[in-house]
């Protein structure tokens, strides 16, 4: 990003505004990783995805899944630098599988660790960091420093070689 | 209607998110290298705003629109394999950049990374619902 650092503060205080929002307008947090729940629910019959907090299927936090991408696609033509198809990663590029379907696969296994370890630690980085921090929950700062540190960890293995 | 609220709640969530930067790879990548402090900056900026929110509603015991009763404020509670779980999920951000919010995000930008991301992220949480009894 070329932009000031300033439109950090505004992009970041957008989001600690949603958050603010999505609290008043449903009266509950909002979530990201749990209505992934929602559409396995549609798709298999484990148990666990029929009852509890997956009761009802076809939740609203299941629509807010389908609307990021609604969102993605009206910044990139409006703001952003038009909508068009790519499978580039920027400086990921220089240290990820070379072929597509390798790179493929490691996207399928990377998002296997965030879908797996979400339900694990029971929210992602919107309820444990947006929310959580913003509820100044210790449990959600615990978890969230935890994310933060073995995303280091992790990137900094990755890009040394 | 509650759905479609959500719908366009789910829009507003996904442009803040890409117009914060937090779909881009390299700005992930630069975070950890400490190399650049931008999405520092965002996460500061939206967790300080956010807890200011929350702190007017809780000071006016704020109810919510669309459900007419007290929000609910309350914090998430600690879960048995929270440790291991948050860990394994530093590892997949790290790998990929994304996490479940801005995956589904990318998708609307183009980039097809996202595709991958989300069938992976369905897979982790259908393999979670599977053992979910044995972890208790």
């Amino acid at each position: 990003m070329n932009a000031p650092l300033y439109m950090a503060a505004v992009g970041g205080a957008l989001l600690g505004l949603f958050v603010i929002l999505h609290f008043w307008v449903t009266g509950r947090a909002v979530g990201c990783s749990s209505a992934y729940g929602n559409f396995c629910a549609y798709t298999c019959n484990i148990p666990f995805f029929h009852r509890g907090e997956y009761t009802t299927r076809n939740h609203p936090r299941l629509w807010l899944l389908l609307g990021l991408p609604l969102g993605g696609f009206l910044y990139t033509t409006a703001i952003g630098n038009g909508f068009h198809f790519s499978f580039t990663m920027g400086i990921y590029d220089a240290i990820l599988p070379i072929t597509t379907p390798a790179k493929g696969l490691w996207l399928l296994l990377a998002g296997f660790l965030l879908g797996f370890g979400a339900r694990l630690a029971g929210a992602c980085t919107t309820g444990h960091v947006l929310v959580g921090a913003a509820l100044l929950n210790p449990v959600s700062l615990l978890a969230g420093a935890i994310f933060f540190v073995s995303a280091l960890i992790t990137t900094q293995l990755l890009f040394l070689g | 209607m509650n759905n479609f609220i959500s719908l366009l709640l789910g829009t507003i969530f996904g442009f803040s998110l890409s117009f914060s930067g937090a779909t881009n790879f390299t700005l992930h990548a630069q975070l950890f290298l400490f190399e650049n402090s931008w999405l520092l900056i965002v996460m500061a900026s939206a967790v300080t705003v956010g807890a200011l929110g929350v702190y007017l509603l809780r000071k006016h015991k704020a109810w919510g629109l669309l459900n007419n009763a007290p929000i609910d404020l309350s914090p998430k509670g600690m879960t048995p394999n929270l440790v291991m779980g948050a860990i394994l999920f530093g590892i997949g951000w790290g790998m990929s950049a994304a996490c479940p919010g801005t995956a589904p995000t990318m998708i609307g930008e183009g980039k097809l990374e996202g595709l991958f991301l989300v069938c992976g992220i369905l897979l982790g949480t259908i393999a979670y619902g599977r053992i979910e009894q044995s972890l208790r």
